[in-house]
């Protein structure tokens, strides 16, 4: 199968080195190479392509706001970067892909199988871009996070979060919206980096917690921190100063 | 009790502080006696006439006013001066060393008596004639006049408290309540025939034959005088002046006025004013065209008959008692009432609050007014009076009439009240009735009040001592938290400095490849270096990361390195499968630097490949232990080379980062509180430098 791509850099050192890269992947045929939101607008509507390389940062605009332009997004889009956090947060919290610059071919390699070997459909495709707009746009405690479960992809506000729970290499995620917890099949320390920069704290080896969340602190050799939905989570005797800590910078 | 009067006060301008001995009203002008002489009241102004200090009173004789002085001087005042009697000098001789106490002129004779011996002297106008007449004892108290008799008192048995009442020849005694001795006297013989005799705080009402009723006042009565609507007037030392409606001398119808003022004299002018001469006050005039109102007398009786009411108003201690046929009887007749009375207690109000009477009281340091009423009991109910004393607050005893006694604003302290009571006959009872006060003195003087006084103080002191050293500690620990926001960024700054000839050696060994035309491995090189440049710019952020984090680092460092020695080392990561390398978290890039240190001390100088062993491991659940092992030179060999080459820019750069290295180690210490320790090891065989080890400590927290 053929995947019509197109490359948008503003910067022509980054459009040649991954074009060149790309060569490796015969599968991948790019269809077009532009350096502006305003160009890149016009290709995607005249040659429909099936995978766009995106530059985030450019003078004309953010990568991101090329998507809001477009009304019909049925294609997908690996995000390119340099050095942009916020971004990038924004991009896994999505559960959409994303590359940094310069390019690791091992990493192009992952991103393009990931690429060709699932399966997209329209409307998971449309959830993910709206949630990325919606997390870039909107304000931080609106931000959604996409959860990967076995029914598919769920997008659960991050306050809405009360907290992780490992089991294995799998996660429970509970929430206040579901009654059920969710179960991922995920480790907890993936939402530990992901999560790294919220209100979330690693308060035992196999609890992440909101702070949000948290409505008592029972005290104790680690003492337990007691939930919203009452639940009561033990806090490792070695994160207790971690925890406090987070919890008086509230 | 009436109103308080308006009183008129007069002082003379010449001295305003005299004492009025005598006022008398003469030829429509106000005289007075003073101790500077005699002065006239001129236009409301008081002015002195004529310089005498010794005169004592006034008297008119044949309508011309005359003066007498203590010491036996009589003048007559006629144009303004004082001319002397015609038997002045003789009289003088023979009243030598005596005092005079009062004089009395009755048809052109002259009676004298005096306090200090001497009898009673007669002067004989016209015969010019001077005579002591003898009376039963030698001292004379008193003279006065009763009809055409003459009446004196004296003292005829010094040891007894008795008064002697002679009437030319016959006489009959008057128990008193102290001893007379030599003191000044009055007697004043009121209108209705009956007289009154008063010696220091004591007055006794008598007739011819027996006493009518005595009066006790808490002050020295300086004169008795009665004014023509038949009121009695006594002034008093320090007292002011008592007003009794009429002869009962009854003290709950009495006015009083002028305060304590020191009442000398009194008298009644033709306009019926009252003049009051104190000693230090001026003249006090009360004016009759403002009358004061007084109480009506109380009508004694115990009847409805309306004639014994008038009688009993009328006749001065008569007790009325209806016989069978209804009249009245004469019970003042009954000689010497000679059962002592018995005295009781009534009642006794604290502060104003009516108590049940008991004989010992333990007062409250506020319940400090008494109001203590007694009554006595006796054949003759009207004539009681007492004698009571607060011991404890007073030395003398109180003579008085009066059955309220009040004893305000005590001090706490111990009392005793005693009170006796006499009868008009001079019996006094022979049991007093005694109450004890205790009045405690207020907590705050008492030991436990001080005790805890002083033990707030202290907890006061100690507070404000726990206060002020806390807010040191408070001030220490905002201090603390600076110098540690301080070391946090050092800290940061000494991470942030990755080796630089790293850096720029890595990229030059990058650009060979590509000067050789291997793109491959030069993409492969640089993607290894921009994530270890990413991964330092993280984790410089971060105080501490996940191990992995810095397993990562270590890995690419070491990758990148290799190729800058082309491959002259491998390396070896040994992870213990106990440790959560995504949960647990060391200080980052705290390893990097040993890690340097080995592969260019140890491994560079080498001759042939060298291995490097980086292992992790739990020394128990809170101590991670990372080596660090070369078989390199080992460290001796290496400072040697670095000496050698001590010109060489390696050696500041090797030396460089491992000061770092030490400082950001005590930095991290001391910022934690915790014990990341360093062993370094020098591998031998054979006493052959084969390597050097460094151990690690680095607490998990």
């Amino acid at each position: 199968m053929m995947y019509k791509t197109i490359i948008v850099d503003d910067e022509k050192g980054c459009r040649d080195s991954l074009a060149d890269l790309l060569k490796d992947h015969p599968q991948i045929t790019i269809v077009a190479i532009v350096d502006s939101i305003a160009a890149a607008q016009e290709a995607i509507i005249n040659l429909e392509p099936q995978l766009v390389f995106l530059d985030i940062e450019m003078p004309g605009g953010t990568g991101f706001e090329l998507l809001e332009k477009i009304a019909i997004l049925n294609f997908d889009v690996i995000f390119t970067t340099a050095y942009d956090q916020y971004a990038i947060k924004a991009i896994k919290y999505s559960a959409l892909d994303y590359l940094l610059k310069p390019i690791d071919p091992k990493e192009l390699n992952e991103a393009i199988h990931r690429f060709t070997s699932k399966k997209n459909n329209q409307e998971l495709m449309n959830n993910k871009f709206k949630t990325l707009l919606h997390n870039i746009n909107g304000e931080t405690i609106h931000q959604k996070i996409a959860i990967t479960d076995g029914e598919g992809i769920t997008f659960v506000k991050i306050k809405d979060i009360i907290r992780f729970q490992s089991d294995g290499s799998y996660t429970h995620l509970f929430t206040t919206t579901n009654a059920k917890p969710l179960l991922i099949s995920k480790p907890i320390g993936d939402y530990q980096d992901m999560l790294t920069n919220e209100t979330f704290v690693r308060i035992h080896r196999s609890h992440l917690i909101n702070l949000q969340h948290v409505v008592k602190y029972i005290k104790g050799e680690g003492g337990f921190a007691v939930m919203s939905d009452h639940s009561q989570i033990e806090v490792s005797r070695r994160k207790k100063i971690d925890f406090m800590e987070a919890l008086s910078a509230l | 009790m009436a109103q308080q009067p308006a009183f008129e006060n007069l002082k003379a301008a010449d001295n305003p502080y005299l004492q009025f001995n005598d006022i008398i009203e003469y030829q429509h002008k106000i005289w007075f006696i003073t101790n500077e002489g005699i002065y006239q009241k001129n236009n409301n102004k008081i002015k002195k006439i004529v310089a005498n200090e010794n005169l004592a009173k006034f008297i008119k004789v044949n309508n011309q006013l005359c003066a007498w002085s203590i010491y036996g001087d009589f003048y007559q005042i006629k144009n303004n001066q004082l001319v002397a009697l015609p038997f002045n000098q003789l009289l003088n001789k023979r009243l030598t060393n005596k005092i005079i106490n009062s004089v009395i002129y009755n048809d052109s004779t002259f009676w004298i008596s005096t306090v200090i011996g001497g009898g009673l002297i007669k002067v004989d106008q016209k015969n010019e004639e001077i005579k002591t007449i003898t009376l039963q004892g030698d001292y004379p108290y008193y003279v006065t006049q009763f009809g055409q008799q003459l009446i004196s008192g004296n003292n005829a048995n010094p040891t007894e408290k008795q008064l002697a009442i002679n009437l030319n020849g016959s006489s009959y005694l008057i128990p008193l309540a102290e001893n007379i001795n030599f003191s000044k006297t009055n007697v004043l013989k009121l209108k209705d025939g009956t007289f009154i005799f008063s010696r220091q705080y004591e007055a006794i009402h008598f007739d011819e034959t027996k006493i009518i009723n005595r009066v006790f006042v808490e002050k020295n009565i300086e004169q008795i005088f009665q004014d023509s609507e038949n009121k009695v007037w006594f002034a008093l030392n320090n007292g002011g002046a008592i007003c009794f409606s009429d002869g009962n001398f009854n003290f709950s119808s009495s006015i009083r006025y002028l305060g304590n003022k020191t009442v000398v004299s009194i008298t009644e002018d033709a306009n019926k004013n009252m003049w009051f001469g104190t000693s230090g006050s001026g003249i006090f005039l009360l004016s009759k065209v403002k009358k004061p109102e007084y109480d009506s007398p109380t009508v004694f009786s115990s009847t409805n008959n309306k004639i014994e009411k008038i009688k009993s108003v009328a006749i001065h201690s008569v007790l009325p008692i209806l016989n069978e046929n209804s009249k009245i009887i004469r019970t003042d007749l009954l000689k010497n009432d000679s059962i002592p009375p018995v005295v009781f207690v009534n009642t006794i109000k604290i502060n104003g609050k009516d108590t049940v009477v008991i004989n010992y009281y333990e007062l409250h340091h506020q319940e400090n007014n008494l109001e203590i009423n007694i009554s006595g009991v006796s054949m003759n109910k009207s004539g009681l009076q007492y004698k009571y004393i607060l011991e404890g607050k007073e030395t003398e005893w109180n003579y008085s009439t009066n059955t309220n006694i009040y004893y305000t604003s005590l001090a706490p302290g111990n009392y005793t009240f005693k009170v006796f009571a006499m009868n008009d006959s001079g019996f006094w009872s022979k049991i007093p009735a005694v109450i004890t006060f205790n009045i405690t003195p207020p907590l705050y003087t008492s030991f436990w009040f001080i005790f805890s006084l002083i033990f707030l103080i202290l907890a006061i002191i100690l507070l404000v001592i726990f206060l002020v050293s806390r807010k040191k500690q408070l001030r220490d620990t905002i201090l603390e938290e600076e110098k540690r926001k301080v070391l946090i960024s050092e800290l940061h700054a000494l991470r942030s400095q990755m080796n630089p000839h790293f850096i720029f050696n890595t990229l030059s060994s990058i650009q060979s490849f590509i000067t050789k035309n291997n793109s491959k491995d030069a993409v492969f090189y640089l993607s290894k270096f921009s994530k270890l440049m990413r991964a330092t710019l993280e984790n410089t952020k971060k105080q501490k990361v996940a191990i992995k984090d810095e397993i990562e680092i270590l890995e690419l460092y070491m990758d990148l390195e290799k190729l800058r020695l082309d491959n002259k080392f491998d390396y070896q990561l040994i992870i213990e499968e106990e440790i959560d390398v995504q949960f647990e978290q060391i200080p980052p890039m705290l390893i990097q630097p040993y890690v340097e240190n080995a592969i260019w001390h140890g491994i560079s100088h080498k001759i042939g490949n060298g291995l490097i062993k980086i292992s992790f491991k739990l020394v128990n659940e809170n101590l991670l232990k990372c080596e660090v092992e070369d078989d390199g030179i080992g460290r001796k060999k290496a400072m040697e080379m670095n000496r050698e080459s001590s010109e060489s820019f390696r050696k500041n750069k090797t030396s460089l980062g491992m000061s770092i290295t030490r400082e950001r180690l005590e930095i991290f210490n001391s910022l934690k509180n915790s014990k990341l320790s360093i062993n370094i090891i020098d591998l031998e065989e054979n006493e052959i430098a084969i390597g050097t080890k460094i151990e690690l400590f680095i607490p998990l927290d």
